[in-house]
């Protein structure tokens, strides 16, 4: 029996569909028992959604009317739909236009950068911007979810394979530092350091002043970044046992820093603390609320 | 008959207009059982009065308070939050109002941004400093009181932990 997958892209930019690509040799294994019956980089999407989809992965977050009408279209049809990637699972780095109030960064860009000759913001024959960014599951039911920006191959094949074989697929519930092969955190930073300037091989990056998110975001990566001596950005979101990565990372880095470190001011919890999940995060939730008044 | 009486009784009563409402604003306060529960339960001891507005939560430590738990306040309709610890040096697990510090100045910052400025306050203050107690919330009332309610209140009932 085939499976029915398709695949759905929304505000994103495609990155989701390139890692599924990336899965490799292992793709053909899945493909096997796999009939895409609907995908934008191959069929016309124009059509309308076909019925008895079983599993949907669904890239980007919803940004537009269309992107939430196509999502409730996908969902009325998908039995099983997925998350696909950090902008679906949690907002992902568009998420920060919320930052400046959703629409109103729209205007900024369209009105006031030198690059717009014409000065106004696109209204006709494009669809109606959302207020704010929402990640898939402020708008649909949403089943299981694939983080990463981009997400893991052997993990999204994983995700597949299990599916396939009818089992319910589990993601790891620890965090980046659980499976992270540098020597374990034993000092507090005593100096900030910029992303380009090398690290030590071996030792914890957050111990030699690297804004390291690992402590708080949620492991499966097999701590990739980090082991190639990049401070990890936390685009796996929240790990299972924080509530809000932002807060939480802020929360250690306040209980690490000492007073002395020069140049070590504690930045704004978006951008950098959350940077993938500030569209998901407590604070953007206050903001909507404050907005809506 | 008695159904038409019932009936009668169960009409909410008319609303009253918003100049007779007097906003009352609710305060939620974050005191380290060391030192600024102390000066609170002096303050009392001693007969000073603070605005009865303000409801305290007593907490190990000022260090243990989350940015989450004043989030979470103000989002279930807290008007302000007040984090109080002990003075500097003398907190009874040594970093622990050093922490908060950070952590607090760093919400209030993220607060102003997104239109809840100044509903966070937090001060330092020994267990002896029941006056310091006083005044601070004296004040805050009376700042939550020109900031008007909290603009959160209609979000109480749609609230997500995730």
């Amino acid at each position: 029996m085939t499976v029915r997958i398709a695949t759905m892209g929304m505000a994103g930019c495609s990155g989701c569909h390139i890692a599924l690509l990336d899965i490799g040799v292992k793709l053909l294994d899945i493909l096997k028992d796999v009939e895409l019956v609907y995908s934008y980089p191959l069929v016309d999407t124009k059509n309308p959604i076909p019925p008895n989809i079983d599993v949907a992965l669904i890239e980007g977050s919803i940004r537009t009317e269309h992107d939430k009408e196509m999502a409730e279209a996908m969902r009325k049809q998908a039995k099983f739909v997925i998350a696909f990637g950090a902008c679906s699972a949690h907002g992902g780095v568009n998420g920060l236009a919320n930052v400046f109030g959703g629409i109103e960064g729209v205007e900024y860009v369209y009105t006031k950068t030198i690059l717009m000759a014409q000065k106004l913001v696109p209204s006709e024959h494009v669809p109606q911007i959302l207020q704010n960014d929402l990640r898939l599951s402020d708008v649909v039911k949403v089943d299981f979810i694939i983080p990463g920006c981009p997400p893991n191959p052997d993990e999204i094949a994983s995700v597949l394979t299990a599916l396939l074989s009818g089992e319910t697929p589990v993601l790891s519930s620890k965090s980046i530092c659980d499976e992270c092969p540098l020597e374990r955190l034993t000092e507090a930073p005593t100096k900030l350091r910029r992303t380009h300037e090398v690290p030590e091989p071996d030792k914890c990056l957050l111990s030699q002043g690297f804004l390291c998110m690992g402590p708080a975001t949620r492991a499966g990566c097999n701590a990739e970044c980090p082991r190639r001596g990049m401070p990890c950005t936390g685009c796996r979101g929240p790990s299972e046992t924080v509530w809000d990565q932002g807060v939480a990372m802020l929360d250690a880095l306040a209980a690490m820093e000492e007073d002395e470190i020069s140049g070590f001011k504690l930045p704004r919890l978006a951008g950098t603390f959350a940077r993938y999940t500030y569209a998901s995060s407590k604070l953007d939730n206050l903001r909507k609320g404050v907005k809506k008044e | 008959m008695s159904k038409a009486n019932l009936k009668v009784k169960t009409t909410p009563p008319k609303a009253s207009s918003k100049l007779t409402q007097r906003f009352e604003p609710r305060i939620v306060s974050f005191c380290c059982h060391y030192c600024s529960y102390g000066a609170a339960d002096l303050a009392g001891a001693s007969k000073m009065s603070y605005p009865t507005n303000v409801e305290i939560i007593r907490v190990p430590c000022s260090g243990r308070v989350d940015p989450l738990h004043v989030l979470r306040a103000l989002e279930e309709g807290a008007d302000g939050v007040m984090v109080t610890g002990c003075l500097k040096e003398q907190c009874h697990f040594v970093t622990g109002n050093i922490h908060a510090e950070k952590r607090m100045q760093q919400l209030m910052a993220d607060l102003e941004a997104i239109g809840l400025g100044g509903r966070l306050v937090f001060e330092l203050m020994s267990a002896g400093m029941a006056n310091k107690w006083v005044e601070t919330t004296s004040s805050f009332y009376d700042r939550i009181l020109e900031l008007g309610p909290n603009p959160l209140k209609h979000m109480k009932k749609e609230v997500k932990c995730e």
